[in-house]
């Protein structure tokens, strides 16, 4: 039976380095060597890496983690009778939005209008009625300051014939007031307010009292 | 013969190879592939991987995409390129749930060029009874023997890789050798 030489720190350095070994360890040095020469192999890169050494497309920033949020403890304590109604409201007011803006498709869009419109005060206006009649605005000039203004003029001319009227049927009655009430005094040009889009629009900041509630034009007598 | 050092494969060319990669030089990252694939893979193919080559590649990913948090030597930069080879392997195995297997031959030895067909042959049949040897240690003799060896790392960086002490891998590595040696004197077949 042959007797083994210690493998001393130095003896197995010698070894796994390459370097000069006693005659009894020089199969096993060169057992070595051949384990090392196994290891000169070209290595085939994948596609990946061929295309990324390539075009040098390497992340070299730091590694993206991705947080993953946990629920606040408020939430993790609820009830679950709790989470699901407001999960619903949630879900409920998110929907009204999105069909409020029109941003469902048509058939879902009309369903889900009808559902909101049932389960809440919301109405939604015909969208296409409304775009029928910007359609028509379009098409004979579009609504301007003068179509107003012209609407303003004949409901004050209206409102002028009543008002003579009344103080004629005044002077032909035996003194007694009229029924009806006498109209405002009404300019014969429109005022600014009748102009939407020139700044100086709206309504008032401070109504007269009594005015609230009050038609500027008396209603007309059957 | 070898030194008892660690060889540099770049050598003083090094910072100014491992400067272009980080810019995203094609020529630098090939010089960095050409010179460590080889014995990464050799280290991989040894150690049982499934598909060396792919997880060389896997490796060599993970090199590149992290070149930016990296600082240091040539011989750190081998050490660091060796811990990630061997964290993908462990990858690998924990996917695979195996234990390495002997490896068959590398019979794409006999198709290169240059060389003998009698030299191509024994040094396939070389190849194969090293891998067949290699197979036979512990996993843990293997690593350490493997990563001295084909990876050309001292026993500290070994140490560091594998996360054992000094004195661990020092002892893993004679147990290897002899091993190894008595194999070799029982069977008797050259190399």
């Amino acid at each position: 039976m042959p007797g083994y030489t210690v493998l001393d720190d130095t003896a197995v350095e010698a070894v796994l380095c390459g370097g000069a070994v006693a005659p009894e360890l020089e199969p096993l040095a060169s057992f070595v060597g051949t384990i090392r020469t196994t290891a000169t192999r070209p290595v085939r890169p994948s596609r990946e890496l061929a295309d990324r050494m390539a075009s040098g497309a390497f992340v070299t920033g730091r590694t993206r983690r991705t947080r993953v949020r946990r629920s606040s403890p408020k939430v993790v304590a609820m009830s679950l009778r709790a989470k699901v109604a407001i999960g619903s409201v949630a879900a409920l007011t998110g929907l009204t939005g999105v069909t409020a803006a029109g941003a469902l498709p048509d058939a879902a869009q009309q369903r889900v209008e009808t559902m909101i419109e049932f389960v809440t005060p919301i109405e939604f206006v015909d969208r296409a009625e409304f775009g029928h009649e910007v359609a028509d605005d379009a098409q004979d000039g579009g609504v301007d300051g003068q179509e107003i203004s012209e609407r303003a003029r004949e409901q004050a001319q209206q409102s002028t014939d009543l008002g003579n009227q009344g103080r004629a049927d005044e002077h032909r009655s035996d003194g007694r007031p009229s029924d009806l009430p006498t109209p405002a005094t009404v300019p014969d040009q429109p005022g600014p307010d009748d102009h939407p889009g020139t700044g100086s629009g709206g309504p008032p900041d401070v109504l007269p009292d009594g005015a609230e509630g009050r038609a500027s034009v008396p209603p007309i007598p059957d | 013969m070898r030194a008892g050092r660690a060889r540099l494969a770049i050598g003083e060319g090094f910072p100014e190879v491992l400067h272009a990669a980080r810019a995203g030089a094609p020529w630098a990252f090939e010089r960095l592939y050409v010179e460590l694939a080889p014995v990464v893979g050799g280290y991989l193919r040894l150690q049982g991987a499934a598909e060396p080559d792919d997880l060389t590649s896997e490796a060599f990913l993970g090199v590149f995409g992290r070149l930016a948090s990296f600082e240091g030597s040539e011989h750190q930069f081998r050490s660091w390129v060796f811990t990630i080879a061997h964290r993908r392997l462990i990858d690998e195995r924990r996917r695979a749930v195996r234990r390495p297997t002997i490896m068959t031959a590398d019979t794409d030895l006999l198709d290169r060029e240059g060389g003998s067909v009698e030299q191509d042959a024994f040094a396939a049949l070389g190849t194969a009874r090293v891998y067949e040897l290699c197979a036979g240690l512990s996993d843990d003799q293997r690593e350490v023997l493997i990563l001295r060896v084909v990876g050309d790392l001292t026993v500290e960086r070994v140490a560091a890789i594998v996360d054992k002490s000094v004195g661990a891998v020092k002892a893993l590595q004679r147990r290897a050798l002899q091993a190894l040696r008595r194999k070799l004197e029982r069977d008797g077949v050259p190399l």
